[in-house]
């Protein structure tokens, strides 16, 4: 230990950190390479919307007719007001990135073996953030977030049983409104940060159980965590502290006008990271809103137990073999997907005698389970297969939300270039 | 370097750097994150002083003049004011006691907090009690939309009348 | 996985890259800072204690009858100011051009936002002169347009300075566009109609113009008769339809019951199609239009009056429909229920 440790300030600090770091820690962990620093980045964001969200409440009034009225003030009266509010929405997209891509991540190093627990951790996880930016998104109060919110709600109508009651218990009743607005409120500054909080802290605690960073190789030396790990960590937070706020300096977060509850906005479109449920709704509801979904979550919970291969090994993807065979996999399903939507878009009515079958999102659930059958007879490996069928369905998602961007007036494609006409 | 290497010689922990170059590096950068956290307070605490205050505005209309019967004291519950007419005019006074900010009620000889027992006279002067100053008097003029507005910021001496060449039984606008 | 790493100059260069991002994070802060802590209203309250030689004011605020809150003259500081007429001061500090007629005290009572739109909440000149709804810039209604504003509370004509609203109005009957494009109920756009216009005073004016000179520029597959020619010499008729069609967000104004009377007429078929002088229902329907007459049969026509109609004349009694919307007109007009 460096001559600093024996200072008493400085080693309460330590004591404090090593609560999530060991002393010493393996040379692979300091490789950013293997986990993008995606897990702290996160956290960095957590830690910004925390703060910026306690200082929005302070002139967030949670009434139908008011929320809008306090976010102009917000905007345009308060001292660092458009700054705090850009920095909070910023950061909550920034996290549902971070989120997903750290879900990706840890899939693809195979990271989840031996930690099942942990994996389910991160999956509800994953699933709050989800609630908080959804929730989130209704508080503004503005066209763009009510109808939004309404259009989003109203894909439970397609769950099946639990979907109205559902739907009812969130909303408060048929219509959002004042009811559906506390609520959304409630849950986002109140519920859903502590389920967050407690889970966040159980995640990082398990990670510490099961040795930290996994995939260690055998022959790895140890290393000093100070200053080696922490300074690296304090680096990466520090820059994406200043990232964050360098981009809400600089791009404003938008406010939408007052909201006009008889008259959407043609399109409604739902935040982006739900965007790409409301494109597949748009192709069949049982498909798009409840199979693919289903079926995506699905693969995620039974994942760590149909993968019982070798240990995390600290590479991306095992094997260049596996590697070669995934990199073919999602470029054939990027084509696959272009293919059956600019075949979808042009032949408008062709999927009119089976618009269940024929549409673009139950075309990548068949080509994701063909491609996991194929990868995984070709690797001999269950694990390529899972990779497989998530490369197929990240190409799905991805492509439905580049998609949903492109929806203009009445949910008809155009081009990012081309205007959108006039609508009643 | 030299001294860490004879404390840890077991770990191959140091710095290519004397310890001085090593303080100053560390120092500055404690310097520089001390300033962003104080900045970042400081930031904070001015995001929550407001810019703009929400309540009543200072100057406010408390109605026409026909609204006011000759002789008579109006109790402007919303605006905790009172507005009398008699035949020297319109005067317009705070209903909130000077003491600590109850709102006054009137009495047979003038006006009594029911919060710790001041009283004021008619023209709302110090009577007893534990406030030290008078019921203020406003300023209370005729705007051309035929309103009479009152302006909180603007204080007259007490007792002050305008505006008494209003008839009585003219609406006023 | 990599050479053998030399850890005491690691660990110089990571003292080096904190450092180094410390300093980064507090150049953010300090931009943040300089872009938050200068509203616009400062400088420009600067300028005008410097022009009048008087004590900056601070923030100045209004609140409505409907209960919003102004603070256009946080900036423009001389609205009310008679004496500075004669002082000839630049755009933000003068006085208001005309006399404000029908609202002497707009300033103080309704706020400048009501009329002008623009944000009124906001405090410096790039966010205020924006129409929250398109988001446009400098949506500062002048005349004729303001006259679209007067709306809001008012039926066209009801009140002096809406002629060209009202003009505007009668003309939407006239030409016959409510016979595609109601502004009741029904209106809701679909196959038998055009677009619903409930609301179209939100886009911008040049789209408004566009849309009707060349309906086709705005939509690509519009069955909408282009109107290029019918208003070549009559300038003046397009920018009063033009008034009218601005006039047309119709939110709801709570607090004004006086608008919230007119709001069920001016959507109501009855006013936009028996428009009167005076703004009411009173007018008898009209319209003159080739286009309309060739096309009867296709139209609505035949809903009312059904079978093949040659010229069902302007006075034939009334259909169903009508007798069912009347209810809207007996808000005020006790002889029509």
């Amino acid at each position: 230990m460096s001559r600093e440790a024996d200072e008493p300030h400085l080693r309460m600090r330590r004591n404090f950190v090593f609560h999530v770091h060991p002393l010493r820690v393996s040379e692979h962990a300091l490789n950013p390479w293997l986990t993008l620093g995606l897990g702290i980045l996160t956290g960095v964001l957590f830690f910004l919307l925390c703060a910026s969200g306690a200082l929005l409440m302070i002139y967030y009034i949670p009434s139908t007719e008011r929320a809008y009225d306090s976010m102009l003030d917000i905007q345009h009266a308060v001292a660092f007001g458009p700054f705090v509010r850009a920095l909070h929405r910023w950061s909550a997209h920034g996290m549902v990135a971070c989120v997903g891509l750290h879900l990706v991540r840890v899939a693809a190093c195979a990271a989840y073996r031996g930690r099942t627990l942990n994996w389910f951790i991160g999956l509800a996880l994953l699933a709050s953030t989800l609630g908080l930016a959804y929730t989130g998104y209704l508080l503004p109060w503005d066209q763009r977030a009510y109808w939004a919110v309404t259009v989003s709600a109203n894909l439970l109508d397609h769950f099946p049983w639990l979907g109205a009651p559902l739907k009812e218990l969130f909303l408060g009743g048929e219509r959002v409104g004042q009811a559906a607005l506390i609520r959304f409120y409630t849950l986002h500054v109140f519920v859903l940060p502590v389920v967050l909080l407690a889970l966040l802290g159980l995640h990082l605690w398990r990670i510490r159980k099961d040795g930290g960073l996994a995939g260690r190789p055998a022959d790895d030396r140890l290393l000093p965590a100070w200053p080696h790990l922490l300074l690296r960590e304090a680096i990466l937070v520090l820059c994406a502290l200043a990232v964050a706020g360098l981009f809400a300096a600089l791009v404003d977060a938008p406010l939408g006008g007052r909201p006009d509850l008889h008259h959407p906005s043609n399109p409604d479109k739902a935040p982006w990271f739900f965007l790409w449920v409301q494109e597949m709704v748009s192709y069949s509801a049982p498909v798009g809103g409840v199979a693919f979904p289903s079926l995506a979550v699905l693969l995620l919970v039974v994942w760590p137990f149909a993968d019982r291969g070798e240990r995390a090994t600290g590479r991306w993807l095992g094997a260049p073999r596996s590697r070669w065979l995934l990199g073919a996999v999602v470029l054939s399903a990027a084509a696959a997907f272009a293919s059956l939507e600019w075949a979808y878009l042009a032949g408008e009515g062709c999927a009119g005698s089976h618009p269940d079958l024929l549409n673009p999102a139950s075309g990548m659930l068949v080509l994701a389970a063909v491609a996991a059958a194929a990868a995984g007879w070709v690797d001999r490996s269950r694990r390529t297969a899972l990779l497989a069928a998530l490369g197929v369905t990240l190409v799905a998602v991805v492509g439905c939300i580049l998609v949903g961007l492109c929806r203009g007036p009445d949910w008809i494609f155009y081009w990012p270039w081309e205007d959108w006409p006039l609508v009643g | 370097m030299a001294e860490e290497h004879d404390r840890q010689p077991a770990e191959q922990v140091g710095d290519a750097d004397g310890p001085s170059r090593r303080d100053f590096l560390v120092g500055s950068g404690r310097a520089v994150l001390c300033a962003c956290a104080l900045g970042a307070a400081a930031g904070s605490l001015r995001l929550a002083i407001p810019r703009v205050q929400d309540g009543p505005p200072a100057r406010f209309p408390v109605g026409r003049p026909g609204d006011f019967q000759m002789r008579t004291l109006t109790w402007l519950r919303e605006r905790d004011l009172f507005v009398l007419r008699d035949e020297g005019g319109f005067g317009a006074m705070s209903a909130r006691c000077t003491h600590l900010g109850c709102t006054v009620r009137r009495t047979a000889d003038g006006f009594y907090c029911p919060c710790h027992g001041a009283r004021f006279g008619l023209a709302g002067e110090l009577v007893s009690g534990p406030a030290r100053e008078p019921l203020p008097w406003y300023r209370l003029s005729l705007e051309p939309d035929g309103k009479l507005w009152v302006d909180r910021r603007e204080e007259v001496s007490a007792g002050t009348r305008s505006l008494g060449e209003i008839e009585a039984g003219e609406a006023g606008g | 996985m990599s050479a053998e790493r030399d850890l005491p100059t690691d660990a110089r260069r990571l003292r080096i890259g904190l450092l180094l991002a410390a300093c980064a994070l507090l150049t953010v802060m300090v931009l943040a800072a300089v872009r938050a802590l200068r509203p616009g209203f400062v400088e420009i309250q600067a300028r005008f204690a410097g022009q009048v030689g008087e004590a900056a004011a601070g923030v100045r605020q209004v609140q409505s009858c409907r209960g919003e809150l102004d603070r256009c003259t946080t900036c423009h500081l001389g609205v009310e100011r008679e004496d500075l007429r004669a002082a000839g001061l630049p755009p933000p500090f003068g006085p208001h051009p005309e006399r404000l007629g029908h609202h002497q005290r707009a300033h103080v009572e309704i706020g400048c936002s009501a009329c002008h739109g623009g944000v009124g909440r906001a405090l410096n000149s790039d966010d205020a002169h924006v129409n929250a709804a398109t988001g446009e810039r400098d949506p500062l209604m002048r005349e004729p347009h303001i006259q679209a504003a007067c709306a809001r509370c008012h039926l066209p004509g009801e009140v002096p300075g809406t002629e060209r609203l009202l003009h505007g109005a009668r003309l939407y009957a006239e030409l016959g566009c409510a016979v595609c494009h109601p502004l009741g109920r029904e209106g809701l756009g679909g196959a038998d109609y055009g677009p619903d216009l409930r609301t179209i005073g939100r886009k911008s004016l040049g789209y408004l113009r566009d849309s009707l000179i060349d309906p086709s520029a705005n939509f690509a597959g519009s069955t909408m008769p282009a109107f290029d020619r019918s208003f070549e010499d009559h300038p003046e008729a397009l920018a009063d339809l033009l008034v009218y069609l601005e006039s047309l967000p119709l939110e709801p104004a709570p607090g004004c019951r006086l608008r919230e009377r007119n709001a069920g007429l001016l959507a109501a078929p009855c006013a936009s199609c028996h428009a009167g002088t005076a703004g009411n229902a009173a007018g008898r329907f009209r319209h003159g239009c080739v286009w309309i007459r060739e096309r009867r049969d296709a139209l609505r026509c035949g809903r009312c009056h059904p079978g093949t109609v040659p010229d069902p004349g302007p006075d034939k009694g009334f259909c169903p429909r009508i007798q069912q919307e009347r209810k809207a007109c007996s808000a005020c007009h006790d002889a029509a229920r």
